[in-house]
């Protein structure tokens, strides 16, 4: 399925990684869990910012989040601490409560002690699919799906209607799951978008309105008001300049359309792969940080594939009955005529 | 609490840049008379210079009696600053804040909260002096640092506020630029002098006259020992509320409330300085911590209270533009700017919370015991709460012999 870039449209200035997605952040991997049962269209999502093996840390999180408000589990140490530890997995939000479960069970494998550096507290981000969902049987998602999530973490990125991205709307088309990322110097920031919610006519690519060119028909029923990031960097920073890589993602959902004024919940989360801090017992560590000079490339980098993974996200969708796809014949013949 | 452990200090040291002496009895910091919050020692002078850099300073101005006349006096006001690493220190500090209530003024709080970093001297004032207070900060910024403006990103000047209408011409705005440059140049290490002096000449706390405070802890135990030092500026809180050592001595000391004229309860602004290597994510806990202290000596925080504390560490200096370090140079690679710091595992934190609470408490304790009967504005005239009061009613307590 060819991506926005091999359309030859390509977003921003700086050039993708190898693999144009989160996973060209060293040590980071993704996993999927699809979930068909019952009639269900939905699933899970995983970020793994290492290797489990690797033992015991923390890393730096920042967060960007709409109206500051939550949509998120691990929310109080992630603030207060600007600290996580475990995957954070995109789920369903009805699936929250059984899937953290899930985590704590992972949690208890990394360490009978449960602490702070082996996944405690767990990070799960409730998204919204109820427009191809029953949320009350979406309950049943849970332990045994994100045991399957996290077997199947990898450098691969699937995308489109995988894993949490199965059940998505966006712009009144399907949405899904999406990659991209950023080579800025030395670092690499990748982002993966869950694309959801926003209105067809502010569908946007490149800064050409293009939604209302879609000869497509807008679903009926209550649309999804949420979208929902994850970054991931190498570039050394602290949590409160991933605070900021985070909303510069924004920023490229904005630009994307993903961001209106319908919107009710917006979620960006972004970690740093270095400063590993691990249980020192009280010593003393050392970490980096990229001084302020260095962070607007970082930035321009985090808006730009937050706005091309998004887009990737609904190329790579397939059309179900409700909703129709963004194909790459319906984009660029959009595309073409919003340039006249 | 119980004795004193530290060795306890004279009376307030020279005051700088004065130009008046309040007048008065001889005062004593809390140690002075048997009491010591908490459980952990003191650094060498109790005050937040003992973190290694750190400079104090003040301008204290007291001219004037009788009825206002808006623009010449009374003047009962100052301000007081605080130099992070010094005047000859290099880089700027990690920092982070804290509003408790935040009905007050911090300026360039937005600039801390943003990249965690502090390269400008803090300032403590009037409510209505921050802008001019700030605007002189910032000419001693570029005299001393010609071409720090020229592009953006400047380091703003952090200048806080509490309100001394009561006793002070507050409208007159006396603090001028070269009260301020006295400050910044005159702030040194060593003992800090406290009560009306500074930006608390003027100050009201728990209906006693209030003003600056200070006071340091040092932690113990395995591993290396680091310093927290806190300066206050206590303008806060109603008698009622006056808590010393878990005794109501607001309660016991009912009289000698200020005269003339009704008191707003208002403010007070909290320093937190720390030679511990700590991130602004940390630091901000640090700062949160300062609450804890604060409610020890009763306050509730009102709602017309601008409470405030901004904590900093000496630990790491960021290299950056800072009204001391030459600018450097504009590079295009992220990679070049990096700079390697060292962090305090969060396991060995909880010493330097404890350090922080008490450190404040004793410092706001000493704003009180330090300051002087003032008579200002109108004849408006504020008690210093009175010594003798005090023991006595700890020993009813049973806290002192």
């Amino acid at each position: 399925m060819p991506r926005l870039r091999d359309l030859g449209i390509e977003i921003g200035r700086f050039e993708p990684g190898r693999a144009n997605a989160i996973t060209d952040v060293e040590g980071v991997r993704v996993g999927h869990a699809d979930v068909s049962e019952g009639g269900l269209l939905t699933g899970l999502t995983a970020v793994a910012p290492y290797q489990e093996e690797a033992g015991k840390r923390r890393l730096f999180i920042g967060r960007w989040a709409l109206d500051g408000g939550a949509g998120m589990s691990g929310l109080a140490v992630a603030e207060d601490f600007g600290t996580f530890s475990g995957p954070v997995v995109l789920a369903p939000a009805p699936a929250a409560g059984r899937v953290y479960n899930g985590l704590i069970t992972y949690g208890y494998r990394r360490d009978r002690g449960l602490p702070i550096d082996a996944g405690w507290p767990p990070v799960v981000v409730g998204v919204d699919d109820g427009f191809l969902n029953d949320r009350e049987a979406e309950r049943r998602v849970g332990e045994a799906e994100l045991e399957r999530c996290l077997a199947g973490l990898g450098r691969q990125v699937a995308e489109g209607g995988v894993g949490v991205g199965r059940g998505l709307c966006a712009f009144g088309l399907r949405g899904g799951v999406g990659t991209a990322s950023r080579r800025v110097g030395d670092y690499t920031v990748g982002l993966l978008v869950a694309a959801n919610g926003g209105e067809r006519r502010g569908l946007s690519v490149d800064g050409f309105r293009v939604g209302r060119f879609l000869d497509l028909p807008e679903p009926e029923g209550e649309r999804p008001r949420s979208v929902f990031a994850v970054a991931a960097t190498d570039a050394p920073l602290l949590s409160g300049q991933l605070d900021r890589l985070a909303g510069r993602a924004a920023l490229g959902l904005a630009r994307g359309g993903f961001l209106d004024g319908h919107v009710r919940e917006g979620l960006v989360l972004a970690f740093s792969t270095r400063n590993a801090l691990v249980d020192g017992g009280g010593a003393v560590q050392r970490v980096r940080m990229v001084g302020e000079e260095g962070l607007p490339p970082l930035f321009e980098a985090s808006a730009e594939a937050a706005e091309e993974a998004g887009l990737n996200g609904l190329l790579a969708a397939e059309s179900v009955e409700r909703l129709p796809a963004l194909t790459p014949e319906r984009l660029l013949a959009a595309m073409k005529k919003a340039k006249e | 609490m119980g004795l004193a452990g530290a060795a306890a200090l004279a009376a307030p040291g020279r005051l700088r840049g004065e130009e008046g002496s309040a007048a008065g009895e001889r005062r004593m910091r809390l140690r002075e008379l048997g009491l010591a919050p908490g459980t952990m020692p003191t650094g060498r002078f109790n005050a937040i210079t003992d973190v290694a850099g750190v400079e104090v300073g003040h301008a204290t101005l007291i001219r004037g009696e009788g009825r206002l006349v808006v623009g010449q006096g009374p003047v009962r006001t100052g301000v007081t600053a605080i130099l992070p690493v010094g005047k000859a220190g290099e880089g700027q500090a990690l920092a982070a804040d804290f509003a408790l209530n935040g009905n007050g003024e911090m300026t360039g709080i937005g600039q801390v909260r943003r990249t965690g970093r502090l390269g400008a001297p803090i300032l403590l004032t009037n409510t209505s002096s921050v802008g001019m207070v700030y605007d002189a900060a910032l000419g001693w910024m570029v005299e001393r640092r010609p071409g720090l403006m020229r592009s953006g990103g400047w380091p703003e000047p952090v200048v806080g506020e509490t309100w001394d209408d009561f006793l002070n011409d507050l409208e007159g705005r006396h603090v001028r630029a070269e009260h301020v440059r006295a400050a910044i140049e005159g702030a040194s290490g060593g003992p800090v002098a406290e009560g009306c002096v500074g930006g608390g000449t003027g100050m009201i706390c728990y209906g006693f006259k209030g003003g600056t405070g200070t006071s340091s802890r040092m932690t113990e135990g395995k591993g290396k020992s680091y310093t927290v030092g806190v300066l206050v500026q206590a303008n806060h809180g109603g008698r009622p509320h006056l808590t010393v050592a878990g005794v109501p001595v607001g309660r016991e000391v009912p009289e000698l409330t200020p005269e003339r004229g009704e008191v707003k309860s208002k403010s007070i602004l909290i320093v937190v300085a720390t030679d511990a290597p700590l991130l602004p994510s940390q630091l901000q806990r640090l700062a949160k911590r300062t609450a804890i202290g604060l409610g020890r000596t009763g306050a509730i925080s009102t709602h017309s209270s601008g409470d405030l504390a901004l904590a900093f560490s000496t630990a790491n200096r960021l290299p950056g533009r800072d009204f001391l370090s030459p600018v450097a140079p504009m590079r295009s690679r992220p990679a070049s700017l990096v700079t390697e710091l060292e962090v305090l595992d969060d396991e060995a934190i909880t010493p330097l919370y404890q350090a922080t609470i008490e450190a404040t408490e004793e410092a706001v304790l000493n704003a009180l015991t330090t300051a002087t009967t003032m008579t200002g504005r109108d004849g408006n005239r504020v008690h210093a709460l009175p010594l003798d009061r005090l023991v006595e009613v700890m020993r009813k307590y049973g806290r002192l012999k």
